[in-house]
C-alpha cells in the first residue's frame, strides 16, 4: 500500500530526509511529495541552503584574548599539579 | 593492562597523534600533550559552552572550567566513547553548572515550543548570499540566528550542524535519546532557516504572486489572470 504524505508529515521528517536517514519507503514518499508540492520543495531547498551557509561562514571563532586567558589558566593548573590521579587505575 | 595500552598507542601514534595518544602522554606527565589537546579542542569547547549559555563571558568561564575538569579527570576517562564525546559532556555539565540548572527532567518548555513547526516563509532564496551581503555580515547574521534559538535547540544545532558530531554522539553528550535530539534539531534548523529567510528571500515577481494566489483559488482563475497579465 502506497502512502501519500501530507505537507506537515513531510515537514516532520524533513531533518531526517536532509541527513539521508529514514526508510527507503519514507524517503521515496517524500521525494514523490516534493515532485508535486512547490512549498515543500522550497522549504527543503532553503533548509539545505541554511546548513550549507552555516558550514561556509564557520560561526563563532574563539576571540584571541579569550584564548590567551585560557592558556594562562591552563598553565597555572599544569604548574600546580603533576600527573593526574588514577594513573594506575583504568 | 598498561603494557597493552602502550602497544596500541605505538601503532596509533604512527598515524599522527590522535586524542588518545595525547591523553596517555598527559597522564604520564607530559604537559605539552595536554596543551595540544586544549589547542585542538578549544573551539569546540567554546562553541558548546556558548550554545548552552548564550553569552561570551559565561562561555569563557565555562570553557576554562571544562578544560580544568577534563585535566583533573583524565585518568578516569574510560575510552568507552570517543574523547570528544567525553569532553563535550564535561563541557555541557560545566556550562549547566554555571547556569545552576539541573537536567534531571525534560523541561516543561519543550512541549510548548514543539507545538507547531516554524515554516512560514516559502520563497526561494537569492542564489549567492555572499554577493548580497559579504562573508563578514553573513556570518554575523548566522551567529545571530543561532543565538536567537531556545537553549535546547541551540545545543542540538551547534553540536550537529556547527560541530558536525553524529546524532548518536550529540545525543550522548547532551544525555538524551537520539529521537529527542533529532526532534530538537528539526525545530532548530527550521527556526534558523526562518530567521535567515527574512534576509535572503528573493521577493516574488508579480506573475508568481498571481500564481500563488491561484493555488488557493483554482487553476482556471489563475489561467485567466495570467492571460490578462500577458496582454
Amino acid at each position: 500500500m502506497k502512502k501519500t504524505l501530507l505537507c506537515n508529515e513531510v515537514l516532520e521528517n524533513l531533518s531526517c530526509y536532509v541527513d539521508g536517514d529514514g526508510s527507503a519507503e519514507l524517503r521515496q514518499a517524500i521525494t514523490q511529495h516534493m515532485a508535486r508540492c512547490r512549498r515543500c520543495r522550497v522549504i527543503l531547498d532553503t533548509t539545505q541552503r541554511t546548513l550549507k551557509l552555516v558550514a561556509d561562514v564557520d560561526p563563532f571563532e574563539v576571540p584571541l584574548a579569550v584564548s590567551a586567558r585560557l592558556y594562562t589558566r591552563i598553565e597555572r593548573v599544569l604548574s600546580e599539579d603533576f600527573p593526574t590521579e588514577g594513573l594506575t587505575g583504568a | 593492562m598498561v603494557g597493552m595500552r602502550n602497544e596500541e598507542n605505538l601503532a596509533r601514534v604512527g598515524a599522527g597523534e590522535d586524542d588518545l595518544a595525547l591523553v596517555d602522554r598527559t597522564v604520564c606527565g607530559d604537559r605539552g600533550a595536554f596543551e595540544s589537546l586544549v589547542r585542538r579542542h578549544e573551539r569546540r569547547v567554546y562553541r558548546v559552552s556558548l550554545a548552552v549559555l548564550g553569552n561570551a563571558e559565561d562561555a569563557e568561564e565555562a570553557m576554562q572550567d571544562a578544560f580544568v575538569k577534563a585535566y583533573r579527570h583524565l585518568g578516569q576517562f574510560r575510552r568507552e566513547s570517543k574523547f570528544t564525546t567525553w569532553l563535550t559532556r564535561i563541557t555541557i555539565n560545566a556550562a549547566l553548572e554555571k547556569r545552576s540548572l539541573r537536567r534531571d527532567s525534560v523541561p516543561l518548555d519543550e512541549a510548548q515550543l514543539a507545538a507547531e513547526l516554524p515554516a512560514q516563509r516559502t520563497e526561494n532564496w537569492h542564489a549567492d548570499p555572499e554577493k548580497l551581503y559579504g562573508k563578514q555580515e553573513l556570518r554575523g547574521r548566522v551567529e545571530e540566528a543561532i543565538r536567537a534559538l531556545p537553549e535546547i535547540y541551540r545545543e542540538a544545532f551547534v553540536l550537529r550542524d556547527v560541530e558536525e558530531m553524529s546524532a548518536e554522539e550529540a545525543a550522548e553528550s547532551v544525555g538524551i535519546t537520539v529521537g529527542a535530539l533529532k526532534s530538537r534539531l528539526l525545530r532548530a534548523r527550521l527556526m534558523v532557516r526562518e530567521t535567515l529567510a527574512a534576509a535572503l528571500e528573493v521577493p516574488p515577481t508579480l506573475s508568481r504572486r498571481i500564481l500563488h494566489t491561484a493555488e488557493g483559488v483554482g487553476i482556471t482563475v489563475a489561467a485567466r489572470l495570467m492571460r490578462t497579465v500577458r496582454k
